[in-house]
């Protein structure tokens, strides 16, 4: 059974479309990435499988549950978490502390680890270790978005959403984050990832779903979707690679 | 008996344009500066009590009024400058300042007038009757007057170029100051402005009921209340919201029991919110 | 060194000490001065300490409410109703009185919901002022303006009424500090004050614990009204009004510093003190308090009690060195 089904779902907004009968799985232990110029609506298909909005037709399945109409905090509970865009921290807890409120909200409570260890292991894995007692506010920007998946992870999570990770990061940013994204994968966590930054995902992925225009025109290996006429049309005159 | 309920509608109307004044410098200065004003009773109260003082001291009514305004205007515009405009970021402090702002108000006025009852003299004496109708005439100048001064200040907005200004302000306030516009002195312009609003709706209500130190909360709840409910960043909304509310209030009051009424107004701006949360006319 | 927190066990034990030795002060001091105005003051410091602790829980939550007199005012004329009006025990009217309270501070976090700051805060004002005006309509239940007189208070020796407010204010104290500083709760009420969607996004369901707080507030605001009825044995329609209950509550707690806990308390007794020592000039102190809080606000954002225990712990660390 795939870990995520979604089954024919659409979003309008007012009377704008955004989302056309999408239709994908994702398997358990997969590394799946989403790719589409701009207003393609890959972070309204995110919402939509995070609870933010409820699709208007459609269903979504995870471990063959029906979530369609679940709450955001609900969907945690049940092991979906995302990250965000634009950074969301606790600005005024330490790192430590951003990572432990995760812990209460994810679904590890229910099997009562020790948070203790649990809390080391993702500092250490995540890099945030010398940092664990900076207030978030004062964090640079490379380090915020690890936190964020640093977060996530903390959750417990099974399926771990990732929108746009590397956005307005340098290069080197870009290669740690990357980095600690296969760390992840390795460890069994199924990861779906939105990115902007194509070159850097289709580096790490081995699936590719391509949006444009609220349908999904793609869905390939990244050789396949590369070579694919539909999917150079889409992103035709698009800025859509890091240089 | 086709009287009674005429009187009752009438009533209704009267006090309804009433609280749609009273309502719209709060209504203002919630969508263009983007604070809930809590010292708006206070603002009320200044109005009544500084247009008593002058008329103690022997100006004529209507000069005591508008001298009233102006001056309430004016401490406004003070008042926002020294302590609001420099927290204006930290909603939750603007909150409690003006609620602690108020009961500064209301303390002073007490030490320096009493707690007694006072009355206000009115704009125009007398009662008018007809077909068994009463109202007093100060009542009905009240009424008009209301509504005239809510035609004009959407007026102001819509025609003006400084209305034009704050509109803008309050769309973007970034935007805005990037074209150029001062934002402080909108925002400074719209707290005198609506302070001084809320001032005359005092003068021109106080005279029908009487005057005490308290007497600016219950405004400041309704304004708020009929605010909300009418939909921010719409003029014409808080005026017609105030009517309903009016309407309310004095056919439950007259039908049912005094307390009741205002209670029902209460009442029906929450089933507004719940059905319609942007408010009867708000975007 | 041993590390709680991020603060050492020794700094930890040294405030624990002062914290003890001014329990033991207030505990001996009333009965070893024997001065029934003086005890009276602190009496009523406790009560109003109560008070303002359950307001700040609800700032825990960023439940900003200008209206918190609703729960003390209805507490109190429910306990003043059973007891005067119905000849209840005066302990069954006070427990009567917290429970209806408790009750309808849950039934209220339907209605509020979706509500959050000035809606929030101006909704709670709007129901002190209804029931305000309900109180004083309703003149033949709950004696109008006047009020309710009669109450057969809990004793009627000044030392014991002292101690009794003040053990209840002591272990309101150490209940809503463990709560609101040292539980489980702390941490995710300070992740919902910093970012309330980020909370939810990391499956916080935010909405039970602003019921909780909520409860909270309500049940011993409620607890505060019920005994300051019992105590005094007169409540009029001002202990609902906003002015001046919710304006004392309010000031009380901007004077010693917002979610502390302890802050509040100590802004009661502040308050309360300067009540008495003013007693010239009654006719400005609420006018005093309102100037004070202002100033406070503005240039000392912290509360009295963040920035004693700020100097208390360089002081402490300073001897160390």
């Amino acid at each position: 059974m795939p870990l995520l089904e979604v089954k024919n779902i659409s979003k309008s907004f007012g009377g704008l479309a955004a989302i056309k009968n999408v239709s994908f799985n994702v398997e358990k232990g997969e590394l799946v990435g989403i790719i589409g110029p701009n207003g393609a609506g890959k972070s309204t298909l995110f919402n939509l499988i995070s609870g933010i909005y409820h699709p208007d037709t459609g269903r979504i399945l995870f471990k063959g549950e029906d979530i369609t109409r679940m709450e955001p905090y609900e969907l945690v509970r049940k092991g979906i978490a995302r990250s965000w865009q634009i950074v969301r921290p606790f600005r005024n807890l330490t790192v430590e502390e951003n990572i432990k409120v995760a812990f209460y909200g994810g679904v590890l409570k229910e099997s009562g680890l020790d948070y203790n260890q649990r809390l080391e292991e993702i500092l250490q894995t995540t890099g945030l270790l010398p940092y664990r007692e900076q207030l978030a506010k004062n964090l640079p920007q490379g380090y915020l978005k690890r936190l964020e998946v640093a977060r996530a992870v903390a959750t417990g999570a099974e399926l771990l959403m990732l929108d746009e990770p590397f956005a307005g990061l340098r290069v080197d940013e870009i290669k740690g984050l990357m980095s600690l994204i296969t760390t992840l994968h390795n460890r069994g966590l199924t990861l779906l990832i939105i990115e902007h930054v194509v070159r850097s995902l289709l580096e790490l992925t081995k699936r590719v779903l391509v949006m444009h225009e609220g349908r999904l025109i793609k869905e390939g290996t990244p050789e396949e979707v590369k070579r694919d006429k539909m999917v150079i049309e889409a992103y035709f005159g698009e800025e859509s690679e890091v240089a | 008996m086709v009287e009674i309920p005429l009187q009752v509608f009438l009533n209704g109307l009267t006090i309804g344009a009433i609280y749609g004044l009273m309502a719209i410098g709060l209504s203002l200065i919630f969508s263009v500066v983007g604070i809930a004003n809590s010292a708006h009773g206070g603002f009320y109260l200044l109005g009544a009590y500084v247009a008593y003082f002058f008329q103690s001291i022997g100006l004529s009514v209507p000069l005591a009024m508008l001298l009233a305004i102006l001056v309430v205007g004016g401490v406004g515009v003070v008042v926002y400058r020294l302590t609001i405009h420099p927290i204006l970021s930290l909603h939750e402090n603007v909150l409690i300042l003006t609620f602690l702002l108020a009961i500064v108000f209301e303390q002073i006025i007490r030490i320096t007038f009493g707690p007694e009852y006072k009355n206000l003299k009115p704009l125009v004496t007398g009662v008018f009757e007809w077909g068994g109708i009463v109202m007093s005439n100060q009542r009905i100048t009240a009424a008009v007057l209301s509504v005239i001064l809510v035609y004009l200040l959407s007026l102001f907005i819509e025609r003006t170029r400084l209305g034009k200004a704050i509109r803008m302000t309050t769309q973007d306030s970034e935007a805005a100051q990037l074209l150029g516009i001062d934002v402080m002195l909108i925002y400074l312009l719209t707290f005198g402005l609506g302070s001084a609003l809320t001032a005359a709706s005092a003068v021109l209500a106080a005279p029908l009921f009487t005057l005490y130190p308290a007497m600016g909360w219950l405004p400041f709840i309704l304004s708020f209340f009929i605010t909300i409910s009418g939909g921010l960043g719409s003029v014409s909304g808080a005026l017609v919201m105030g009517i309903v509310f009016g309407l309310t209030d004095a056919f439950v009051s007259y039908y049912i029991a005094p307390t009741w009424g205002l209670i029902a107004g209460f009442v029906l701006t929450l089933i507004i919110l719940i059905v319609k949360p942007q408010g009867l006319l708000g975007r | 060194m041993v590390y709680v927190g991020s603060r050492s066990l020794i700094t930890v034990s040294k405030s624990r000490f002062i914290a003890l030795f001014i329990i033991i002060i207030m505990i001996v001091a009333p009965a070893a001065l024997q001065d029934p105005y003086i005890t009276h003051i602190l009496t009523l410091s406790s009560i109003y300490a109560i008070f303002a602790m359950s307001w700040d829980i609800l700032m825990y939550t960023n439940q900003l409410s200008l209206g918190h007199s609703f729960f003390f005012g209805l507490a109190a004329y429910l306990t003043a109703l059973l007891n005067s009006t119905y000849k209840m025990h005066p302990i069954v009217s006070v427990l009567a009185g917290v429970a209806v309270t408790a009750v309808i501070g849950f039934g209220l976090s339907i209605p509020f919901f979706k509500l959050r700051g000035a809606y929030y805060a101006l909704a709670m004002a709007g129901l002190a002022e209804i029931a305000t005006l309900t109180v004083k309509a309703y003149s033949d239940v709950t004696g109008g303006e006047e009020g309710i007189r009669g109450i057969t208070p809990f004793i009627t020796n000044y030392l014991a009424n002292y101690y009794i407010a003040f053990g209840v204010m002591l272990a309101s104290l150490i209940f809503l500090y463990y709560i609101a500083e040292r539980s489980r709760f702390s941490l995710i009420f300070k992740a919902i004050r910093d970012d309330e969607i980020a909370a939810k996004s990391l499956g916080i369901v935010v909405h039970r614990y602003r019921l909780l707080c909520l409860v909270l507030g309500a049940t011993f605001a409620g607890l505060a009204g019920s005994i300051y009825a019992t105590y005094l044995t007169i409540v009029n329609p001002n202990v609902l009004a906003i002015v001046p209950t919710t304006a004392l509550v309010v000031t009380m707690s901007m004077v010693g510093g917002v979610h502390t806990i302890v802050g509040p308390a100590l802004g009661a007794y502040i308050i309360i003190f300067l009540n008495s020592f003013f007693r010239i000039a009654e006719i400005i102190r609420l006018l005093a308090y309102g100037l004070t809080a202002i100033l406070i606000l503005l240039f000392l954002p912290g509360g009295v009690f963040r920035y004693l225990s700020r100097a208390i712990d360089y002081l402490i660390k300073a001897k160390k060195v």
